[in-house]
């Protein structure tokens, strides 16, 4: 009831995504580029790990989760698995952002249920062409250049 | 194999640095990487090590001194000077060998799987060997920046297929 209780409440004209990676710079890092890649609006909800992730989405419906690959406790395919095993979360998109660059594993998190998928290191313009192919455009048009963030691209 | 990847790590070294933390760098191999103590590289010197399994085994160290760390971190994060800590230094050194790794894998052979471990920082009490470690290759990349020196050191053996 809380989450059903949290998607009517929440401002459809902005996103809430959840950041799931080990890295606090890499959170910091992802965050930063998402905004200046035009999805200026978004609220962002952190999480370190799977497990960590999976508590965040007991409570919180988010429009998309973001995850790292390689962590301790749950790693980012045991992430996907858990969520595409429950009936709510698995609405959930999921984007890996990840160093794992072998195309074996590539096609093992499309074939497990990622949405997406980037390689790290990655520009604004790859994050937003993933992020556009999932949720479309930004509502605010915010382009890359043209981002009152405070980001250097 | 050694030219193959001494040249995915000159490339990924580039792209990581470049991309991600806007640094202008020239990456040479070098035959040598010397001491790599504080003493050494004149200030306090952060050593992250990342260890990995597959065709091939081993290890990379990535040497940064604290000075061109700090500012690399304050790019990263977006952060001021006085805000960084020693955590976010951990943090953003253990991140971009990660990246490095996994990007000079991908380069070398995107159909191979290399198991990449958890990024761990060392105490430059107990740094990197001077020398090869008996039974493995040796590949020292000398990373020239505007702010000084980085380097990065990789020990590997290849997986023999009986």
């Amino acid at each position: 009831m809380e989450l059903l209780g949290n998607l009517i409440a929440r401002d459809a004209m902005t996103y809430k995504m959840l950041v799931v990676d080990d890295s606090l710079p890499m959170r910091a890092i992802i965050i930063r580029t998402i905004k200046a890649s035009g999805f200026m609006e978004t609220e962002f909800l952190q999480a370190g790990d799977g497990e960590a992730a999976l508590e965040v989405l007991g409570n919180e419906w988010v429009d998309l989760v973001i995850t790292d690959y390689n962590m301790p406790d749950m790693n980012g395919m045991e992430l996907i698995q858990k969520m595409k095993k429950d009936d709510i979360l698995q609405a959930i998109p999921v984007l890996v952002v990840t160093t794992e660059g072998s195309r074996q594993k590539v096609e093992a998190f499309i074939q497990e249920g990622a949405a997406g998928y980037v390689k790290k290191p990655f520009t604004p313009e790859t994050i937003r062409f993933e992020l556009t192919k999932i949720l479309g455009e930004p509502e605010n048009e915010g382009s890359i250049e043209g981002s009152d963030d405070d980001f250097d691209f | 194999m050694k030219e193959a990847l001494k040249a995915a790590m000159t490339t990924s070294i580039s792209e990581v640095l470049e991309t991600m933390f806007f640094m202008t760098i020239e990456a040479t191999e070098d035959t040598e990487w010397g001491d790599l103590t504080d003493t050494a590289y004149g200030e306090k010197l952060f050593v992250s090590k990342i260890d990995f399994h597959g065709p091939l085994s081993g290890s990379f160290f990535f040497m940064v001194p604290e000075s061109i760390l700090s500012a690399m971190t304050e790019m990263f994060m977006g952060m001021e000077a006085g805000e960084v800590t020693e955590s976010h230094l951990s943090g953003t050194i253990s991140e971009a060998i990660n990246m490095i790794a996994g990007n000079t894998f991908s380069k070398l052979d995107d159909q191979t799987v290399f198991n990449l471990q958890i990024p761990e920082i060392l105490e430059t009490a107990s740094p990197p060997p001077t020398a090869h470690p008996p039974g493995k290759e040796a590949i020292f990349i000398r990373i020239e920046t505007p702010g000084g020196n980085l380097g990065l050191l990789l020990f590997y053996s290849v997986k023999l297929r009986v």
